[in-house]
């Protein structure tokens, strides 16, 4: 700053040759030396007072003050250790763990995928009130065709998977692909990280798709280790040679998050049921949109009753958000955590004005003591006004750190099942400048009223009440009690929440799957099943599915690729099925379920082979 | 007698229209112009030049003195020869009202 210090040295320098310009004129009128000078001195007047307001007009002198009262301020802060680690420590636990689990409910809860507008997809559901299901009915490719001709359905997608082995590298490997429709992409509105995404055209005009991939970001990690010459490379699946298109970006996970996409054939005899969903045109109604659908499915239900539930069913649109974001148990208790964290804040808060106003008395005298030898009130509130705002600035640097580790905390620490794949826990800056707002409004705002409460003029009483500054005036008493009374009550709720918050993530644990978990186990394997058989001694039942995703909420049995074995019943081999809807009753033996077993997909046919 | 608050800016700006001149002089010439009636405080005079140099209405260059001493010397720029004027009209207007209101009345009625 030496341009500052240079203008306020001329500034000195000016003032000084003017006092002595006035000596020099006193001494030639005849004055003793000393005389003129003390004369000239008092011609002038107050001489720091000429400086200090001189350097007001340049405007920077709040700066210089400023730089005084944080020095103050923080000295204080020093000399009061107590006031000092706790009210910090509320702040940082107030704005920290308020902002980090916000964050973690709007990753999961409020914007959990990449899609364009994923409020506004809609899943076809069909119910019927004797065979309860979860609803996403499932339509054939002729079905969609009809779907998309529906006047309220602007445009409408589907998915299935399509067992897939890949060969021509180091070892065969075999995998869930995914078959999309052409538009599936623009319906979804994701743009792929390299090359192009399925486009229309890569159905040809016959039904036939065209022999290309789309690769899953973790895919094109692994299989090609990133490598962005992989556009135009051959990948051999189902001994076809296919070219890889494109990569999707890692946030996208539509139906996979290790595999591929490719192209559905539009063979309209083929009847692989299919995951359709909708977007609706502009200003129709979930209402509407379902009586159009009811009408499609009553008259596809005529023609082929055995896809539709027996004896009368009703047709439903579902919201995407609502069948596929954390529902039920989970999205009850981040609600509940959502006003927790809203507690919590509020307890912070009330606790820095608490600590605030608690100062407030233990400092009456020191303030009044000021007021007294002259200070003026605009500058003592000002630099109170710098006291909170330093305890706030370094109280949200704590919650700022705080959070940013807590949301990695969650993050890492959450079960994967529990949000979908392509949620992404990050902290969410704008609920960090809300959080940090309001601690610091509060740490200011009650952070100034010693300074309105004590520049009343009863400054004499303030001082003879003097070091017992305990005391405190009957007004700020009361208010300390509401806010006391305000903490425990809020903490109250905030206890008693978290409890049924623990009962209920308790509950949740403990509820029955079917099976009793602890003598079953749960490995992956990649080796010939009459091996399996040979070192099987000690197993009372097998059972072996593609996927065992037994037990998670919303859980859709995958197409089974299913081989399964009563060990006690001689090793009575169930063959490998194929890709249809055959399954085994083994494997509901096998896991003694129950509710398993109540599910009718498993009561087929298996027994017979 | 203590100046009008407000008014120590025009009469330095007044006082610099003569000429330039550093701050001592400045002060010693508004008390014998004013015919020793106005006391100008010298150290609120600081003040007046640092919110003169800010507007631009003055410029400050190191000079010599009459008996050749070096010193700070302020001068008018134009904007402040422009602002004087104006100024000056407004105070003219400004006491003949004041004159107007104060004058002891007349014979006719108005």
């Amino acid at each position: 700053m030496t341009w500052w210090k240079r203008r306020s040295d001329r500034l000195d320098a000016d003032i000084q040759k003017h006092i002595d310009f006035e000596t020099e004129q006193n001494i030639a009128a005849g004055m003793p030396p000393g005389e003129a000078r003390s004369a000239a001195l008092r011609k002038f007047g107050n001489v720091s007072l000429a400086k200090e307001r001189s350097r007001e007009v340049w405007g920077w002198l709040w700066l210089e003050r400023l730089w005084q009262d944080a020095v103050y301020g923080l000295r204080g802060l020093v000399h009061t250790p107590g006031f000092t680690i706790v009210a910090l420590l509320s702040l940082m636990l107030g704005i920290g763990a308020s902002t980090s689990l916000f964050s973690v409910i709007y990753g999961v809860l409020i914007a959990p995928y990449p899609y364009k507008n994923p409020d506004q997809i809609w899943a076809p559901a069909v119910t019927s009130p004797k065979e309860p299901s979860n609803g996403w009915h499932q339509y054939r490719r002729r079905e969609l065709l009809a779907i998309r001709n529906l006047p309220g359905v602007a445009t409408a997608m589907a998915t299935t998977y399509e067992p897939t082995l890949l060969t021509g590298t180091d070892s065969p490997e075999s995998f869930y692909g995914v078959l999309v429709t052409g538009n599936a992409f623009e319906f979804l509105g994701v743009k792929p990280l390299l090359g192009r995404t399925i486009e229309p055209f890569d159905i040809r005009p016959d039904g036939t798709p065209e022999p290309v991939v789309v690769l899953n970001y973790r895919f094109w990690q692994r299989k090609f280790n990133g490598d962005i010459n992989a556009i135009g490379q051959k990948l051999i699946l189902n001994d076809v040679p296919r070219t890889v298109i494109g990569v999707m970006p890692p946030r996208f996970g539509w139906f996979t998050d290790d595999a591929f996409w490719l192209p559905m054939g539009m063979d309209l005899a083929d009847e692989t049921p299919l995951n359709a969903i909708v977007r609706l045109r502009p200003g129709v109604t979930k209402e509407v949109a379902e009586q159009q659908f009811h009408g499609l499915n009553v008259r596809l239900a005529a023609e082929k009753p055995q896809n539709f539930p027996k004896g009368g069913f009703r047709s439903a649109l579902l919201n995407y958000m609502d069948i596929t974001v954390a529902s039920g148990a989970m999205k009850s208790s981040l609600h509940l955590l959502l006003v927790a964290v809203g507690f919590l804040l509020l307890i912070a808060c009330v606790n820095v004005a608490n600590l605030e106003l608690a100062r407030t008395t233990a400092r009456a005298r020191e303030i009044a003591v000021r007021l007294s030898v002259g200070a003026s009130r605009p500058r003592l509130i000002r630099q109170l006004l710098t006291e909170s705002i330093l305890l706030s600035v370094l109280g949200g640097a704590l919650g700022i750190f705080f959070a940013i580790g807590a949301t990695r905390a969650i993050a890492t620490l959450m079960p994967d099942f529990y949000k979908p794949n392509e949620a992404r826990i990050t902290m969410n800056v704008y609920v960090l400048l809300f959080s940090l707002a309001v601690s610091l409004v509060t740490g200011i705002l009650f952070g100034l009223t010693p300074a309105l409460r004590c520049s009343r003029p009863d400054l004499a009483g303030t001082l003879k009440a003097g070091g017992r500054g305990a005391v405190g005036s009957a007004s700020g008493q009361k208010v300390r009690g509401w806010l006391v009374a305000a903490e425990v009550g809020l903490s109250v709720i905030l206890l008693a929440g978290a409890s049924l918050a623990i009962r209920s993530f308790a509950q949740l644990t403990q509820i029955d799957p079917g099976f009793q978990p602890q003598k079953t186990l749960r490995w992956t394997f990649r080796f010939r099943l009459n091996a399996m058989q040979r070192s099987s001694a000690g197993m009372r039942s097998l059972a072996v599915c593609s996927k065992a995703s037994v037990g998670c909420p919303g859980w859709k049995p995958p197409p089974l690729e299913m081989v399964a074995c009563r060990l006690e019943d001689r090793v009575r081999l169930i063959r490998s099925m194929d890709n249809s809807r055959r399954k085994t009753a083994a494997l509901s033996s096998a896991l003694s379920a129950r509710s398993i077993r109540e599910r009718s997909e498993f009561h087929s046919s298996a027994e017979g082979h | 007698m203590d100046l009008l608050q407000g008014t120590l800016d025009l009469l330095v700006l007044q006082t610099l229209a003569a000429g330039s001149a550093h701050g001592h002089a400045i002060a010693q010439s508004i008390e014998s112009r004013s015919k020793e009636i106005l006391q100008v405080g010298h150290g609120s005079l600081y003040p007046a030049l640092q919110r003169l140099l800010k507007q631009g209405l003055i410029l400050a260059e190191d000079g010599q003195s009459d008996n050749n001493r070096k010193a700070r010397f302020y001068r008018l720029t134009a904007k402040g020869r422009r602002r004087l004027s104006l100024e000056t009209s407004k105070w003219r207007e400004f006491s003949t009202a004041i004159g107007y209101i104060l004058a002891p009345p007349s014979g006719e009625t108005n």
